[in-house]
C-alpha cells in the first residue's frame, strides 16, 4: 500500500511562492484562502540558514482534525491522504482549531480577484456549490497523483526543495533523503506523527 | 464589468509569528454561555428543590429561563456553522469528537426539560409524569445527567486541542463548569427576587461559586507564567481584550465586585422590600454579564503554536 509523503528542503527554498501560485491554479482556490503558504521568517533570522519556510497540510497519520471533525467529512484515504468530503462537511470549523499546523481554511463566499461579482472562471474553480461554508486544505493533488503526476507545487518547484514520494517504498528518492539528510518533523511533540519531513 | 476592482494576486508575505485564532468568537461564546448557563441553572435549581431551599414553583419558572438558555446555545452553534443545513450530520462521531457529543446531549437535554416542564403548565397538570411521580424523578434525574454532560462540553469542546495551548490545560472545563453553576446560581436568584422571596442559603451558593471563579482565574493567570509562549501571548491578550475592558471591566467588576459586594449587603444587611429585590437582581444579572465576558476572553485569547 502505498502511502504518501512529502520533503521540504529547508536550504533549498529560495522563497519565490511559486509552489504558493501553482496551487493556486491547480486547485482553484478563492483570494485569502492559500492551501501552500510560505513563511518568511523575521528579518532579524533572515541571516539564518533557512529564511523561508513552506508549509502545507501534513497529512498526519494521527490527523487532529479528522479526529475533530463531527461528521466524518475530513477523513483518510487508503494511501494516506487526508481529505474533506465538500458534500459532509458542516462547516463547524473545528478542523481549523485543531489543526496544530494552520492548514485548514474555510470560505464563506466573499469578493473574488475581480470584485464582488465572480468571473465564469472563478465561478467554475472555486467549485461554489459544494466548497462555499465548508472547510477545505491541501489535496495532497491527489487527481494528479492519481494520474501518476506529482503535486503540482513539487512540479513548479524551480529549486527542488519540494519532493514526494511512498514512504513505504525504499527505492524512492523521498526516503532516499530522509535516510541521508538530516530533518525534524513539525511539531512531532504533539504526536500527530505528520508525513512532512523538513530537511535541514 | 470586472475591471473596477482587480485584487492583487501575489501570495501574501507571511512573516513566522504566532496567530490569533478568529473562527470562534461571539456568536461560540454566547452559546457556550448560554448553554453552560441553562445547563448549571438546571442542575443548581434541582439541587436546591431537593434539598428545600426553593420551592416547586419557583423551580418551575427557573426552569422555563434554564430551557431558553439551553435552547439558545444550540441555536447559536447552529447558526454558526457554514452549512447550518446539515446540522444533523453532526451527530456522527460522537467517539472521537466533542462537537458531536455537543450536538446530541444539548438537544437531548432540552427535550428532558421540555418534556419534565410541561405538566407545570395548568392545562396539562394531569399528564401522567406530573411532578412527584416516579416517572417524572426519572425524566429529572436524566435531565440532570444530561446538564452535567451540556457543562462539561462547554469546556470540553475547547479543551481538547493542542494546537491551542492556552485552551489546553485542564483549568478550562473546570472554570467553565463553576461559572455554569455560578450563572446557574444566579438565575435561581433573580427568580426568586422577581418573586420577591430570599433566602440566605442562595447568597452562600453565589458567595462560593464567585470565589471558586476568582480562585480559578487566578490559577490560569498564575499558570500562565510557567507555560510556553504562546500560553504567556494569550494571557496578554486575555487580559488586554479590547483595552482590558472585556477582562478587567467585564469579567472581573461587573463579573466579581458588583454581585460579590451586593449579594454579601443581602446576606449580612438584608435590605427589605423592593430595594433587597433590586439588589439580588443586579447582582444576578452582573453574574451572566461576568459569565458571558469570560467564555468570550477565553475564547478570543486563543492563540496557536507557531506553525512548525
Amino acid at each position: 500500500m502505498t502511502r504518501w509523503g512529502f520533503t521540504v528542503d529547508l536550504k533549498r527554498c529560495i522563497g519565490c511562492y511559486g509552489c504558493v501560485e501553482a496551487c493556486k491554479t491547480e486547485n482553484g482556490t478563492p483570494p485569502e484562502i492559500f492551501w501552500m503558504k510560505v513563511y518568511k521568517r523575521n528579518e532579524d533570522e533572515l541571516k539564518a540558514s533557512w529564511p523561508f519556510i513552506p508549509t502545507r497540510c501534513n497529512h498526519c497519520e494521527n490527523a487532529p482534525c479528522a479526529t475533530a471533525c463531527p461528521t466524518g467529512a475530513t477523513h483518510q484515504r487508503g494511501d494516506g491522504i487526508v481529505v474533506i468530503d465538500y458534500d459532509q462537511c458542516i462547516g463547524c470549523e473545528a478542523c481549523i482549531i485543531a489543526c496544530p499546523y494552520q492548514a485548514n481554511s474555510l470560505w464563506f463566499h466573499g469578493e473574488g480577484y475581480y470584485g464582488e461579482e465572480l468571473t465564469p472562471y472563478e465561478e467554475q474553480v472555486y467549485d461554489i456549490g459544494r466548497r462555499k461554508g465548508t472547510a477545505q486544505k491541501c489535496t495532497f493533488c491527489h487527481h494528479r497523483l492519481d494520474q501518476g503526476m506529482d503535486p503540482a507545487c513539487v512540479e513548479t518547484c524551480p529549486t527542488d526543495a519540494l519532493n514526494c514520494g511512498d514512504l513505504d517504498n525504499p527505492e524512492t528518492q523521498i526516503n532516499h533523503l530522509i535516510n541521508t539528510r538530516d530533518y525534524f518533523l513539525p511539531h512531532e511533540e504533539l504526536g500527530t506523527k505528520p508525513k512532512l519531513f523538513y530537511l535541514t | 464589468m470586472f475591471q473596477t476592482h482587480v485584487r492583487d494576486p501575489r501570495a501574501p508575505i507571511l512573516t513566522l509569528g504566532y496567530r490569533d485564532q478568529h473562527v470562534w468568537g461571539g456568536m461560540i461564546a454566547v452559546a457556550l454561555w448560554a448553554g453552560g448557563t441553562g445547563a448549571g441553572a438546571y442542575f443548581m435549581s434541582k439541587i436546591l428543590l431537593t434539598t428545600a431551599v426553593i420551592s416547586s414553583l419557583t423551580a418551575s419558572i427557573s426552569g422555563w429561563v434554564e430551557l431558553i438558555f439551553a435552547a439558545t446555545g444550540i441555536i447559536c452553534l447552529t447558526i454558526h456553522l457554514g452549512r447550518p443545513l446539515r446540522f444533523l450530520n453532526a451527530i456522527r462521531r460522537p467517539h472521537t469528537a466533542w462537537i458531536s457529543r455537543g450536538a446530541i446531549i444539548p438537544p437531548l437535554f432540552v427535550l428532558f426539560v421540555l418534556v419534565s416542564l410541561i405538566p407545570s403548565i395548568p392545562v396539562f397538570s394531569e399528564l401522567p409524569w406530573h411532578e412527584g411521580t416516579i416517572a417524572w424523578k426519572v425524566i429529572v434525574i436524566v435531565a440532570m445527567v444530561l446538564a452535567i454532560g451540556y457543562i462539561m462540553y462547554t469546556g470540553m469542546v475547547i479543551s481538547t486541542w493542542n494546537s491551542i495551548p492556552f485552551w489546553n490545560t485542564p483549568l478550562i472545563p473546570i472554570i467553565f463548569t463553576t461559572a455554569s453553576l455560578m450563572g446557574g446560581t444566579a438565575i435561581t436568584e433573580i427568580v426568586m427576587a422577581v418573586r420577591g422571596i430570599t433566602n440566605p442559603v442562595i447568597d452562600l451558593f453565589v458567595i462560593g461559586f464567585i470565589s471558586g471563579n476568582v480562585l480559578l482565574i487566578v490559577m490560569l493567570i498564575i499558570d500562565a507564567r510557567t507555560r510556553e509562549r504562546t500560553v504567556k501571548e494569550s494571557m496578554h491578550r486575555f487580559l488586554t481584550l479590547g483595552r482590558g475592558i472585556c477582562f478587567w471591566g467585564g469579567v472581573v467588576f461587573i463579573g466579581f465586585i458588583i454581585p460579590m459586594t451586593l449579594v454579601m449587603i443581602d446576606y449580612w444587611v438584608s435590605p427589605e422590600g423592593l430595594t433587597g429585590r433590586i439588589v439580588l437582581v443586579i447582582a444576578g444579572i452582573s453574574v451572566l454579564i461576568g459569565g458571558l465576558c469570560q467564555r468570550y476572553c477565553i475564547l478570543k485569547a486563543g492563540r496557536y503554536r507557531l506553525p512548525i
